[in-house]
């Protein structure tokens, strides 16, 4: 599991990984925007606004996912203190806030069309923003030490305390009567969605995860050059 | 427990001796509460109906700009490390300044605040409600500021930086404790928000004390 944990042979591994995920995540989005805009039909209710929901739930999915790995870095960094679990947790933070930013907005404007108001404190959206609050501490935090590896640190811990959040997230619908309406596609048994429907849903959700993995990649590239850069300094003074 | 009892008596003779600062706190809140309320102007009903959230907020803030001055002045002139050479387990150190910053921060602002309602229009009729949901959730609003203040205790601070991270743990508590007030509007006993702050205060007791030893051993090495 830790063979790739040295920087420099992870370097190595993401080098050869990083132009087939933008490859992927290019094809993936093209076929699913394709899909999602001309090749979907209207909701019977909605109408044409359910198109929203391509890019909204994809988003909002990415947003706790990215949470969640951030968590599980942060844990690995407290316990066997790898350099790479912190790099990956820094990188990682402000890609989440921006899915996070995303979801938001286009739920706001999903919600005009369908609920008649452009926000509520609803269980659901409270929750959410709370998340995006979290990423903007994360990265506040994590920037605010002299030394950055304190800042990693630090952050571990916001990471590991704002997990309580992801629960709440994922059940409040099911927990509070809210205006958002509850899971359809993991529900026991069949999900409630059409295969119709579902078919752009997935491309899109795969083309935006290849599209997180290549940012990713590309943020981690860029910390570990900044991280030579502090080490070398430290080693002139 | 002796080492708990010696920190409390510690904390407790810097704080009477710092006790201007304390003074500054209830001052801050009692300022800032009249703003609120002077800024709805002659309209009663409006106030009656939202002062308990005005309370609240302002709980908040007076309980975030006050944190700061147990951790930093201990860590700036070296005390924090003494007391870890001299033998005193960092969660002693934790829970002492946790019991004394609820003492001297929360405690005198849940006593003035029926008073602050009383002195706009009488006998606040939800007294009684509001006082055990500050009562109940004030614990769990310093564990979670004192984590905040040690996560940043090295950091080139400011106190905007300790509101960003800590506000967004606030607002679920914030959730709570407020409709508190709304559910006896209603006509109801609130006890299920009541059992939902005291489950609050379960998780962040836990996670302060884990994370915050974490990081003063950290801090004197």
């Amino acid at each position: 599991m830790f063979r790739f944990s040295n920087p420099k042979k992870f370097q190595e591994l993401s080098d050869n990984v990083y132009p087939w995920m933008n490859f992927l995540a290019f094809i993936f989005i093209l076929i699913g925007l394709y899909y999602s805009f001309f090749n979907s039909p209207p909701d019977y209710l909605q109408g044409e606004t359910v198109r929203i929901m391509y890019i909204h739930v994809p988003s909002a999915w990415l947003s706790l996912m990215i949470y969640s790995s951030m968590g599980i870095c942060s844990i690995i960094s407290l316990i066997w203190k790898h350099t790479l679990a912190d790099i990956i947790s820094r990188s990682c933070a402000p890609i989440g806030a921006s899915f996070t930013l995303v979801t938001l907005i286009t739920g706001s404007i999903w919600g005009k069309p369908t609920w008649g108001t452009w926000w509520v404190w609803d269980a659901r959206l409270t929750s959410e923003l709370i998340l995006l609050f979290i990423y903007l501490g994360h990265i506040i935090l994590s920037n605010a030490f002299d030394d950055f590896r304190k800042g990693d640190k630090n952050a571990a811990i916001l990471a590991i305390v704002g997990l309580i959040n992801l629960p709440i997230i994922k059940w409040s619908v099911d927990w509070w009567n809210t205006l958002h309406q509850p899971a359809s596609l993991t529900k026991f048994g069949a999900p409630s969605i059409d295969s119709v429907m579902l078919f752009p849903l997935i491309f899109m959700a795969l083309g935006l995860t290849f599209l997180f993995v290549s940012i990713l990649l590309d943020r981690i590239k860029g910390e570990i050059y900044l991280r030579k850069i502090e080490l070398f300094k430290q080693e002139i003074d | 427990m002796m080492n708990l009892f010696l920190l409390i008596n510690r904390e407790f003779k810097l704080s009477i001796k710092n006790f201007k600062s304390a003074l500054f706190n209830i001052f801050f809140f009692v300022i800032s509460s009249f703003i609120f309320f002077l800024s709805f102007g002659s309209e009663f009903e409006a106030i009656i109906e939202f002062s308990h959230g005005i309370i609240w907020s302002v709980l908040l803030f007076s309980l975030i700009f006050s944190v700061d001055q147990f951790y930093d002045s201990d860590f700036k002139d070296g005390s924090l490390k003494e007391l870890k050479i001299l033998g005193y387990s960092s969660v002693e150190i934790i829970i002492s300044k946790l019991f004394t910053m609820w003492f001297f921060i929360a405690l005198p602002i849940i006593i003035i605040a029926p008073l602050i309602l009383y002195s706009f229009f009488g006998v606040y009729p939800y007294n009684k409600t509001l006082i055990i949901s500050l009562f109940l959730a004030s614990p769990s609003l310093i564990l979670l500021a004192s984590l905040g203040e040690i996560l940043l205790i090295r950091a080139r601070k400011n106190k905007i930086m300790l509101m960003l991270i800590i506000i967004p743990f606030y607002i679920p508590i914030l959730i709570f404790g407020v409709s508190a007030v709304d559910v006896a509007k209603l006509g109801f006993i609130p006890d299920k928000n009541f059992i939902i702050l005291v489950g609050f205060f379960m998780i962040t007791l836990p996670l302060t004390l884990v994370f915050g030893k974490l990081c003063i051993d950290q801090i004197c090495e």
